[in-house]
């Protein structure tokens, strides 16, 4: 049964026979029913990819709202994000897929990006990442781009983030909850202009532990 | 991009999914084509788009200022259209489907001045050297006339440039680049621009120089 939240006026919501109404993004859309699940046997390659980069990028789909933030861009930040990654950050054989962290990206722009990224674990569980600006870049218009620094646990398939750098600090120390310790992290970093409308490129920090 | 005939009022092009044109005297419309597959030689011109593409799209704040002034075959193009039209095919070497750049092919910026004279570059630890006749003779050029310097590293496709150096009368000028940790391919060019903007040079190569990591 379908409901009509507006009257005759408005879409529908719910199922109505052959189809079901909802609303995404401010639109009223109707979609048919889905279909019948795929047996296991009759999955495709496709489908296994999918599951592992899913799996990886849904933790991030925050960070890739803004590292995708495109106002034109009819597409999600998150359909962007992973139509890039399953080209480029994938590699193994059906089934088993796994995922080139060096080729990972959460944005993409044409903003400055990091340069000659490195992280290096200190004392007291902190870890401490750099980067640097090019003498030749403009200063005044990127230094207060803020940057994301983004970490990621692959055992136990959590995120963390820190935001409390601008480009112009050249540096972040992130003291590491136990959680994340004693396993490897992967780093990843990028900028983004104070008011949210251009990003640079995601570049990969390295990995730690 | 349809356009509109101003005599008649029609639409000459594709809006949406329909496709305006003339046929037989009469503007016809119909629903445009799905393409099935591509001939080699037309998944080539894409693969060539592909390939310099991510290049000039990095360097879009450089040639900007370097094909500012620069004759355009169409009115409507932009710097990035006649930078386009200048590299590609120009630029690209191989046979499909293994094209690459042509790193010594390409041009950045293109105008009147006399392009720099005998350009040397030197690498030394992370600053880039480069050096130049200072040929104030030359017909075109000026005393006031500024360097623009660009290093190019394609493993990273990462870029950076400089568009108003030093004086043509100087004859040197240094880049100083980020540091690297492993080794790395330069590609470096040279131009000129001139005092007041309205010119440039056109580009130089200046060759490909490796950072290894002895050096450090």
């Amino acid at each position: 049964m379908a409901i009509l939240n507006k009257g005759i006026l408005g879409g529908f919501s719910g199922k109505a026979g052959p189809v079901t109404g909802s609303r995404w993004r401010g639109l009223y859309i109707i979609k048919s029913r889905s279909k019948k699940k795929i047996k296991k046997k009759n999955l495709l390659p496709q489908n296994f990819k999918m599951r592992v980069m899913s799996k990886f990028l849904g933790k991030f789909t925050k960070w890739i709202r803004v590292g995708f933030y495109d106002k034109k861009n009819k597409q999600i930040p998150y359909n962007v994000a992973m139509k890039l990654n399953m080209r480029h950050a994938i590699f193994g054989e059906s089934p088993n897929y796994e995922i080139n962290y060096k080729k990972i990206i959460f944005s993409k722009g044409s903003r400055e990006p990091a340069w000659s990224v490195s992280a290096i674990p200190e004392d007291d569980n902190q870890i401490k990442v750099t980067w640097e600006i090019p003498e030749t870049a403009k200063l005044n218009q990127i230094g207060n781009d803020q940057a994301i620094v983004l970490f990621y646990n692959k055992l136990k398939n959590r995120v963390m983030v820190s935001l409390t750098a601008k480009r112009i600090d050249l540096a972040v120390s992130i003291s590491v909850p136990i959680a994340f310790q004693e396993t490897t992290l992967e780093i990843w970093m990028f900028f983004v202009s104070p008011d949210g409308k251009s990003v640079s490129n995601t570049d990969y920090v390295g990995s730690i532990g | 991009m349809a356009k509109l005939d101003g005599a008649s009022g029609n639409f000459i092009g594709r809006i949406g999914n329909m496709v305006y044109y003339l046929l037989n005297g009469k503007i016809v419309g119909r629903t445009i084509g799905k393409v099935e597959s591509y001939s080699d030689k037309q998944l080539e011109i894409q693969m060539r788009t592909a390939v310099i593409s991510p290049f000039l799209k990095t360097l879009n704040d450089f040639i900007r200022i370097g094909f500012k002034n620069t004759p355009k075959e169409d009115p409507n193009w932009n710097f990035y259209n006649i930078a386009m039209s200048l590299n590609n095919p120009q630029a690209i070497k191989g046979t499909y489907p293994d094209l690459e750049i042509n790193y010594e092919k390409i041009i950045l910026s293109e105008g009147a001045i006399p392009s720099p004279k005998n350009p040397h570059v030197l690498l030394n630890g992370n600053i880039l050297e480069f050096t130049w006749d200072p040929d104030v003779d030359a017909k075109g050029a000026d005393n006031r006339d500024q360097v623009m310097l660009l290093a190019w590293f394609p493993e990273t496709e990462k870029t950076v440039f400089l568009t108003s150096g030093a004086r043509r009368t100087d004859g040197k000028e240094r880049l100083k680049l980020p540091s690297f940790k492993d080794d790395t391919i330069i590609e470096t060019y040279i131009s000129f621009t001139a005092d007041d903007r309205t010119d440039v040079s056109t580009s130089v190569y200046t060759g490909q120089l490796i950072w290894k990591k002895a050096h450090a």
